[in-house]
């Protein structure tokens, strides 16, 4: 790697926020259980219990 | 013009300024591993194997090279996909043909109720039970370690690649927009009928997936080494929606959602690859409008089917392109064919930089090797500055 390139990595290093972990936790949270996303991680991990109940009759995959 | 890195090459196309040559970056997941002799499980699930055949492959490989993070990423087969598969109807084979094929996805309707999806989420969808795809033969073990540590595995694979060549990395992650996600989840026949008949609910799906999958893309990159090894800050934000909207219908229900999702890599840091397959030439005036509020040298366009002579002078100004020598003539053409196309395009977007010659959607994996090595040679005989 020349020392101009090490320079651009360097300016990109500098400039990248990636997501935090809070981040991560809230958008993967919305996405796996839209609006009971709060109070699923607000009692995690005991409400994680509660998906057996979220599944409607027909869907479960233990009926498989 | 001093000859200058494969780095300072890409960036300076990027930036729209003239480089030494025109860069060349074509897209390649399967053409190598298959020409080292690699099976397609092979691809998925032996890192180490797919750097050997890369570092073995250069006279394949022009100014960077593709990660073949595709075996891990979303919208794919394996990690984050392995929960895809729980949600989508992938087939994936072991073999190339004719024994097996690429992996491929089945439509089939997954959401039926948008309403009930943002209620309840995705969770209810995982595993769903009107998938065939084997996903219930996998252990909880299998899902988690491909989850949580294949892609670390799979990072220091390609950074052995990158010591030894120096090769900058084509992209870092990649994203999937919303409307392209909701094809997959609807069909595209049933996504058409719904930006009809229940917009709303369409716009508030595209809303709720949008952050999600800008957020993990962006996890994913700094996972692959943004900001340690040149090209994995590039997002790769694909895949042009569905085929043949209208624009009216592609300014409600395409672009701001990628406008959305851009403006958040930029100003995060991350620069972004929009890898827009089909025809985009009916939306250019729109896709110009993309740099707005942004920096200069953060978006390349990535064209599979558009005109990209026309695609030059609406967005020459303002954003880099990249593309397109057909699938079909890497594949059934001559040398000479491929070389009097990629001169063609060079003399139609090359002038003054913002031009990487590319292909298509990617190089097909049964691609003759000569017309790809003459593919990227053809920019240091014709691309001069």
């Amino acid at each position: 790697m020349t020392n101009n390139e090490k320079q651009i990595l360097e300016q990109v290093k500098q400039g990248l926020q990636p997501p935090t972990k809070a981040e991560i936790d809230d958008v993967t949270a919305r996405w796996l259980y839209g609006k009971q996303a709060g109070k699923m991680m607000k009692y995690a991990p005991w409400s994680f219990v509660l998906m057996k109940l979220m599944w409607k009759k027909g869907e479960e995959p233990w009926q498989r | 013009m001093a000859e200058m890195t494969r780095y300072e090459r890409l960036l300076a196309a990027w930036n729209l300024e003239e480089a030494d040559r025109v860069p060349c970056a074509p897209i390649m997941c399967y053409f190598i591993p298959y020409h080292a002799g690699l099976s397609v499980k092979d691809i998925f699930t032996e890192p180490d194997k797919v750097a050997q055949a890369l570092i073995d492959n250069q006279e394949f490989i022009g100014d960077n090279t593709h990660p073949i993070i595709t075996t891990l990423d979303h919208m794919s087969m394996l990690g984050r996909a392995g929960w895809d598969q729980t949600t989508l109807n992938w087939k994936i084979w072991d073999e190339f043909p004719p024994q097996g094929n690429i992996p491929s996805i089945f439509e089939k309707m997954i959401i039926e109720d948008y309403d009930d999806v943002m209620e309840r989420g995705f969770s209810t969808l995982l595993f769903n039970q009107g998938l065939d795809n084997d996903i219930f033969d996998r252990s909880p073990e299998d899902f988690l370690y491909y989850h949580f540590e294949y892609p670390q595995v799979w990072s220091n694979a390609l950074r052995r690649f990158y010591n030894e060549t120096g090769i900058p990395y084509l992209m870092g992650a990649r994203v999937c927009h919303p409307l392209d996600l909701l094809q997959y989840y609807r069909g595209i026949n049933g996504l058409v009928m719904d930006m009809f008949e229940q917009p709303d609910k369409v716009k508030a799906m595209c809303d709720r997936l949008y952050e999600y999958e800008a957020v993990c893309a962006m996890q994913r990159a700094m996972v692959i080494g943004a900001g340690e090894v040149p090209g994995a800050d590039v997002i790769f934000l694909y895949n042009g929606g569905p085929p043949g909207l209208s624009p009216e219908l592609y300014d409600q229900f395409y672009y701001p959602y990628a406008k959305k999702m851009i403006d958040i890599f930029v100003k995060r840091g991350f620069r972004v690859q929009n890898h827009w397959d089909n025809d985009q030439t009916p939306y250019l005036e729109s896709i110009r409008h993309l740099t707005d509020g942004l920096p200069k040298g953060k978006i390349l366009m990535d064209f599979e089917k558009t005109d990209m002579k026309k695609a030059k002078e609406i967005l020459g100004d303002r954003m880099a392109i990249t593309g397109n020598v057909p699938s079909a003539l890497l594949v059934y053409g001559s040398v000479g064919e491929v070389e009097d196309y990629c001169k063609q395009l060079i003399e139609d977007c090359g002038e003054g930089g913002g031009f990487i010659l590319g292909v298509e959607c990617e190089t097909p994996w049964d691609s003759k090797p000569e017309n790809v090595k003459a593919m990227v040679k053809s920019v240091e005989k014709f691309g001069q500055y």
